[in-house]
């Protein structure tokens, strides 16, 4: 949903965000949407300008969320308050599991499917029966094997078997009440030390608010992907909004908060290991994807829109090989380098401490403030043999080598260190042209205001002349493993005495264009997989339509009250601003409401129309339906009624049946480090978390009484991402001094801890020393019978800039979600004591013992 | 030191490694890591002062064996034991060649 889309909700649930503080410009459509009469409600475990700005306040323990989110679905579905016309029609309630599938619920925790040794999943249970389901083209995919396994044309032969009665043991509808059956109010209290009370006020808001006239929304950001069941987090909330109808409608969806202005953009045009651009898989050396034709064979779902999947992946090649890409070496394939594993920031910070990774480029970030287990990453830094750094300000991911805290502590010193360190100047926003891709997808241009002083230089800048040395270097080589930089295509034109690379020129190839004329292509839809078109990011077709016209800098105000905003800039995929809105309307493609019309069928002109672009064939009717003894492939395997075209059946996945790595749904599991035994089942956390024990990385086990407290990070709005832009700013810096933690005022009392005064906070991979606020904004909670207090400190704290304090991620693990290996940090254990680190600020006594 | 030695004792760690599978152990995994590091780096200082073939091709294998050990550590999915049994063979085959001497 786009932002701006909030204010048309009627409810508004923000959870694992600090909306107010953290997201203060998309905080403003909240607002709105209160003035308009709309519900806000805060759910977090500590008590900030968000809850004060909320209807209802929910505390909840760091890591508890998923018994949250399933105490409402139970509340829902026990009391019959779902969406019916819009659920059956539109999600796959009604569908029928295989025969074997076997609920964590009856298996202590555990679904069908699990393998003790390799502790990872088989989905043949999983699946609809007698289908094998191809999971949507998305981050993570190459993960499964389903197009090599079963029968993948499966879902081209029939529709899945379906109980349109719910009566069925084995539909969706049965498999959720019984799955959800053990969250009750008195549950979700027992495991997250929210009063039953609130939790209740909660659910009833947002079921009160929604159904034909009204929408509600969630509102997330880290607070729920920095955990080792974030994906499963945000699936519980997706099967909310499934079950109330609050996807694809104005007002209704889930609004993913990204953390940095261009986050979006940077997994869109992916800086992530096992993506390319716009979410086509990276190849796989464990995968049957020796050839380009098996390759796509085995990934390209034989129903829903990702069938189109070849065009896409063809014409990408055809952008980055150019003319030596032709049908008889598979478009330049073979240049693409095949994973063999986890290649994500943790594991290869590992991969440096065992000197395996020899080099490293930083931009954009601070990982000795940001990421997590920060000693253990400055050791690995010490073992590469160099490093790159770009930044605009001196970074501690800079000069570590001479000021890091292994130098500090005497760990280290600064000529035992083999690292040579180069820093490069870089230039800020407003000295270069480009784009940012917001958290609304929306792809905004900005220009240079001023050149960049001295040798700074923008990253475009940077990459584009790396790029032409590097090809300069192998020009003359024979050796396959050097055709790749020989054969890609690096002709943007150089302006300036500084020969600044042309911005434009880059969108323009994301855009795409026709190779025999270079014209620029319009749409998505009009992409080849015979090699006549070359496309950089198939879901940014139509962001630069024709020669110059860059749409993404179109500033046109919105006049007709709509809403939608669509003269502002561009939004992925062809400017739409609502994902699956074909699930505005009904069955009969009519509004399921005045007030919450957004597309509908025309049907005099026999098209779809409405006040944004459809996300649907413009001309399928709503009555269509596909012709299933023509073994219909693509959008013909998919009805007029289903709007969720990403999906091979084209139905909201309630149930998952293909493509997750911890089961097809969401189950509570205690964060891996946690201050008590599971109370739910007998697997105290996610199985398939990602865990890398070794010497520096220790875990803290379950109910440790080391380690009692619970530990949670997060930002503030004064000191910004990775600190140094804000902490190297006076004006802002001022406002945040330094570092603190806050602690509640039982805690205080417990420990000996004063307001303002020193604390030490250790875990088994550091300790760090931070002043104390002493505040009631973090309460207690009783958690299984006993209490269970919770400190938090904000994270981009570190010793550069005016603004300084202890790093926070000192210390956190690393560990990784299943399916997206991202860290940990916002539910440890720790212990708390007052005073300060010993003379040589190292590890504190009982972990010393 | 010989340059293979550094090679054997990653080889030492990588049977223990396996004699282990399918429990992953990450602490043997690491020091079978750091061993076939130290092995290819002393490969890399070879074959930058004196160029050869051969030095070249026995760096793309080592770097093989890398990558199928690090599979195993990070993996993506399944743990590919078969794969990093398969790269054992081309460490042992390296290991035993007579191009130490």
């Amino acid at each position: 949903m786009a932002l701006w889309d909030l204010e048309n909700s009627d409810c508004v649930v923000i959870m694992g965000s600090n909306m107010a503080e953290n997201h203060p410009i998309a905080f403003r459509f909240v607002v709105e949407a209160k003035r308009r009469g709309a519900t806000v409600i805060h759910v977090d475990p500590r008590f900030t300008r968000t809850s004060a700005l909320a209807d209802v306040y929910a505390p909840i323990r760091s890591g508890s969320d998923i018994a949250f989110l399933g105490g409402i679905i139970r509340h829902i579905l026990d009391n019959d308050l779902w969406f019916k016309e819009w659920a059956l029609a539109y999600s796959n309630i009604a569908n029928i599991i295989e025969e074997g599938y076997v609920d964590s619920e009856d298996n202590d925790g555990l679904f069908s499917g699990w393998d003790a040794e390799t502790r990872s999943y088989a989905e043949a249970t999983w699946q609809y029966e007698g289908k094998t389901v191809p999971s949507s083209i998305a981050e993570h995919r190459v993960h499964s094997h389903e197009g090599e396994e079963g029968d993948y044309q499966s879902m081209s032969k029939g529709p899945p078997p379906t109980d349109p009665t719910l009566q069925h043991p084995r539909c969706v509808y049965q498999i959720l009440k019984r799955h959800y059956a053990k969250y009750t109010p008195e549950m979700v209290e027992r495991v997250t030390g929210c009063p039953q009370a609130t939790f209740l006020k909660v659910a009833d808001a947002l079921a009160r608010n929604s159904g034909r006239d009204r929408t509600g929304a969630f509102c997330y950001a880290v607070g729920w992907t920095h955990h080792s069941t974030g994906v499963q987090i945000i699936r519980a909330a997706s099967i909310i909004q499934g079950l109330l109808g609050n996807m694809g409608r104005p007002g209704g969806g889930i609004m993913a908060l990204r953390g940095h202005v261009s986050i979006q953009g940077s997994t869109d045009i992916p800086t992530l290991y096992n993506m390319l651009p716009t979410y086509l898989p990276q190849p796989s050396a464990l995968h049957d994807h020796a050839t380009l034709d098996s390759y796509l064979k085995v990934e390209t779902p034989p129903t829903g829109w990702w069938h189109n999947f070849p065009k896409y992946m063809v014409s990408l090649l055809k952008a980055w090989y150019g003319d030596t890409a032709t049908k008889g070496n598979q478009w330049g394939y073979e240049h693409l380098p095949k994973l063999t594993g986890d290649v994500s920031q943790q594991p290869m910070t590992l991969a440096m401490a065992d000197g395996i990774v020899k080099g490293q480029f930083i931009m954009g970030q601070n990982p000795l403030i940001g990421a997590v287990n920060a000693d253990l990453v400055e050791k690995a830094l010490g073992k590469l043999d160099w490093l790159v750094v770009r930044d605009f300000a001196m970074t501690e991911s800079a000069n570590w080598w001479e000021r890091g805290r292994l130098v500090a502590k005497g760990e280290t010193r600064p000529e035992a260190i083999g690292t040579e360190v180069f820093f490069l100047p870089a230039a800020l926003p407003g000295e270069k042209d480009g784009s940012v891709t917001n958290t609304s997808r929306l792809v905004q241009w900005h220009d240079m205001v001023c050149d960049a002083p001295g040798a700074c230089r923008s990253d475009l800048w940077f990459i584009t002349h790396l790029g032409l040395r590097l090809k300069t270097m192998y020009a003359a080589s024979t050796a396959p493993r050097d055709a790749a930089i020989k054969a890609l295509t690096w002709d943007y034109p150089l302006k300036g005495s500084r020969e600044e690379p042309d911005a434009e020129s880059v969108l323009k190839e994301i855009n795409g264009y026709t190779v025999s004329d270079r014209k620029q292509v319009a749409k998505y839809q009009d992409l080849k997989d015979d090699g006549s078109t070359a496309c950089g990011g198939w879901m940014y077709c139509g962001v630069f339509p024709s020669e110059h016209h860059n749409v993404a800098r179109s500033r046109k105000t919105d006049t007709s009250n709509r809403g939608n905003h669509p003269g502002w800039a561009f939004a992925w995929p062809s400017n739409r601003r609502t994902l699956y809105n074909r699930a505005s309307a009904d069955l009969d493609g009519k509004p399921w409401s005045d007030r919450k019309k957004l597309v509908w069928w025309d049907e005099a002109a026999s098209r779809w129309d409405g006040d944004d672009v459809p996300d649907f064939v413009e001309t399928k009717r709503p009555d269509e339906r596909p012709v299933w003894d023509k073994h219909p492939t693509g959008m013909d395997a998919l009805g007029g009624d289903r709007p969720f075209i990403m999906e091979a059946d084209g139905h909201c996945q309630l149930f998952v049946p293909t493509g997750l790595m911890d089961g097809p749904l969401p189950t509570h599991y205690e964060p891996i480090e946690a201050p008590v035994r599971n109370p739910m089942n007998g697997q105290q956390h996610n199985p398939t978390a990602k865990i890398w024990d070794r010497p520096g990385n220790t875990l803290h086990a379950p109910a440790d009484p080391r380690f009692p407290h619970v530990f949670s990070t997060y930002r503030l709005t004064e000191i910004h991402c990775g600190g140094i832009p804000s902490r190297v700013m006076p004006h802002t810096a001022e406002l945040q001094p330094e570092a603190f933690v806050e602690v509640s005022p039982e805690l205080a009392r417990e420990c000996g801890i004063t307001h303002l005064g020193w604390t030490v906070i250790s875990t088994l991979r550091g300790a760090i020393e931070v002043k104390a606020m002493v505040t009631e904004r973090v309460r207690p909670f009783v958690i299984d019978g006993r209490t269970v207090h919770q400190v938090g400190m904000p994270w981009t704290f570190g010793r550069e800039g005016y603004a300084q304090g202890a790093v926070a991620n000192v210390l956190l693990a690393i560990t990784g979600d299943a399916n997206t290996s991202i860290h940990t940090t916002k539910a440890i254990t720790c212990a708390i004591r007052p005073g300060r680190l010993d003379e040589t600020g190292t590890v504190p006594r009982h972990a010393a013992e | 030191m010989p340059l293979n030695e550094s090679g054997r004792k990653a080889l030492t760690h990588l049977d223990a490694a396996l004699a282990k599978q399918p429990e992953k152990d990450g602490h043997l995994l690491s020091a079978t890591l750091t061993g076939l590091g130290v092995f290819r780096d002393g490969i890399i200082a070879s074959h930058r002062e004196t160029p050869t073939d051969l030095s070249r091709l026995v760096l793309d294998r080592v770097n093989g064996v890398i990558s199928a050990t690090m599979a195993v550590q990070y993996p993506l999915g399944e743990v590919p034991w078969a794969s990093l049994a398969q790269a054992r063979g081309t460490l042992v085959g390296l290991l035993d060649s007579d191009i130490w001497a």
